[in-house]
């Protein structure tokens, strides 16, 4: 009671000026404190400092075009599974508190149960992405900006088509930096 | 039914005709590619074929492919992908480039075939034919997988030599009649068949057989494929795919010689239909594949060409036979 007196209560002590400074010089360590540990989560460090990650998913990537190719940019995992935009950023990471909890009860803690599970981490994660259009994918992708003259007949034909479907990346572009999970429905 | 059929295949004999004046065709070229054990299941199985979903809305494989035939034929050849047994196919060719060629005049069609054989290897298991040329056309529309593949309309995972084919398919109680070797079913249509398993296997659907008058119908109203095939030692054949393969000796459909090291193969048929042969009439299209088994292969062994068009004096089409 008497701590949110005296939270509540005005300062005989501290100027205005110094409440300020104080409390501008806080937000700012504070802001800037959440915002270094947020983008400490999104390095490719962070993602594979779990074996789940790094012995499953990760171990595949590195077999792709979007972790070794001819002009040397590389897609790490919040590249493609983390928004851009703060507030959608801030989503993300809020529904990944989920994740912690199956890391710590150990839901794919084994190959066989990350197997097990693949289907559905994946539909998940399928299904995020067709809802915001494939944001991650256009952050470097545009169907728009593609020069689909110099692309392969099958790359070119298959990008017309979306074009005029209305379709979106990952409508086409699932397994494309991890394997595919058994299962899969008819419509993926 | 039957007794129609074998006389609209006799029609054939002795067609002895002029040839036409091919400097004067339009040439086609068309590359055949071995394709190793992708059947049409295989095709519209999304997790093993990025471009399942095209054409499920009715993209055809030559949209797609058809320039890098011969690279997806290396694939196959080298065993990387679709081939369960490399050793079989240790030394065949990727690919094969052919020339195609179609004419016409007032009582018939021709269409030839001209290619180099290329280096011998793989499986030999025809010994009596060093090369075969099989072709298989359909009316525009009137088979289901017709336009979108040609000869992948009758291609199943459950054939002769293919992974998923059933070890007693030839005790089945119509195997003769069905063209049910020792070995397995040779072909058939998709719509022939009350199921077809597409997901998990054993895809295809041999033994799911329609009841017969169905297929009576069906080839009244032209649902076939009319296959032809010429054989370099032995007389040419002719016929249909329906709910199964249907050939039937046919002189003087085909003619075939080597000269200089390049095969020119010549198909001359009546421009009228009939029972199990299709009428080509101006202003129709017609969709086509074709396939060569080189080097004494047979069964899945062989090369084989995307569904391409043809039409009479239809420059729209992928090959247009020109009046004569």
């Amino acid at each position: 009671m008497s701590l949110l007196k005296t939270l509540t209560s005005p300062s005989a002590r501290w100027s205005v000026l110094s409440l300020l400074l104080i409390g501008g010089a806080g937000g700012i360590i504070f802001w800037g404190g959440f915002n270094t540990v947020v983008e400490l989560t999104n390095t490719e460090k962070f993602c594979i400092s779990c074996h789940e990650m790094r012995e499953n998913v990760y171990a595949e990537l590195q077999k792709t075009i979007h972790y070794t190719n001819r002009t040397g940019v590389r897609a790490i995992c919040s590249d493609c599974h983390v928004p851009r935009e703060w507030t959608d950023k801030m989503i993300r990471k809020i529904k990944a508190t989920g994740e912690v909890w199956g890391k710590i009860t150990g839901t794919i803690d084994t190959k066989e149960k990350f197997e097990a599970k693949r289907l559905e981490l994946a539909e998940r994660e399928w299904k995020r992405m067709k809802a915001n259009d494939s944001l991650e994918c256009r952050n470097c992708h545009s169907l728009q900006s593609m020069n689909t003259e110099v692309q392969k007949q099958r790359a070119k034909r298959q990008h017309e088509l979306a074009v005029k479907n209305k379709e979106t990346c990952i409508d086409c572009h699932k397994g494309i930096a991890h394997t595919k999970p058994k299962g899969m429905k008819e419509e993926d | 039914m039957r007794k129609l059929t074998a006389i609209a295949l006799a029609t054939f004999v002795g067609t002895a005709v002029a040839a036409p004046d091919w400097s004067k065709a339009p040439k086609k070229n068309i590359t055949v590619f071995y394709p190793g054990v992708s059947s049409i299941e295989w095709t519209f199985v999304g997790t093993e074929h990025g471009g399942a979903r095209a054409m499920r809305k009715g993209e055809t494989c030559a949209s797609c492919h058809s320039d890098e035939a011969a690279d997806m034929g290396k694939k196959m050849a080298t065993g990387q992908k679709l081939e369960p047994d490399a050793a079989s196919v240790k030394g065949k060719a990727p690919a094969i480039p052919v020339t195609v060629q179609a004419a016409y005049d007032a009582k018939n069609f021709y269409m030839r075939f001209t290619w180099k054989p290329p280096a011998a290897g793989g499986k030999q298991v025809d010994k009596k034919n060093v090369t075969k040329l099989g072709v298989m056309l359909e009316e525009d529309g009137k088979v289901e997988y017709g336009a979108l593949g040609g000869c992948w309309a009758s291609c199943h995972h459950d054939l002769r030599s293919m992974p998923d084919v059933n070890a007693n398919a030839a005790k089945h109680p119509r195997a003769k009649e069905l063209d049910i070797r020792s070995n397995g079913p040779t072909k058939y249509l998709k719509e022939t068949r009350t199921a077809l398993e597409m997901k998990a296997s054993p895809l295809g659907g041999w033994d799911k057989l329609k009841p017969e008058a169905e297929y009576a119908q069906m080839l009244k109203d032209g649902k076939f494929l009319e296959m032809w095939q010429w054989r370099s030692a032995e007389s040419p054949r002719a016929g249909y795919v329906l709910e199964a393969r249907r050939l039937k000796e046919a002189k003087g459909l085909a003619e075939g010689k080597n000269e200089g090291g390049t095969w020119t193969v010549t198909f001359t048929r009546p421009l009228a239909g009939g029972s199990g042969v299709h009428a080509i009439a101006p202003g129709k299209k017609y969709n086509f594949g074709f396939a060569i088994h080189d080097d004494h292969a047979d069964w899945r062994y062989h090369h084989v060409s995307f569904g391409y068009s043809f039409g009479l004096d239809n420059p729209k089409a992928d090959v247009n036979a020109t009046k004569q």
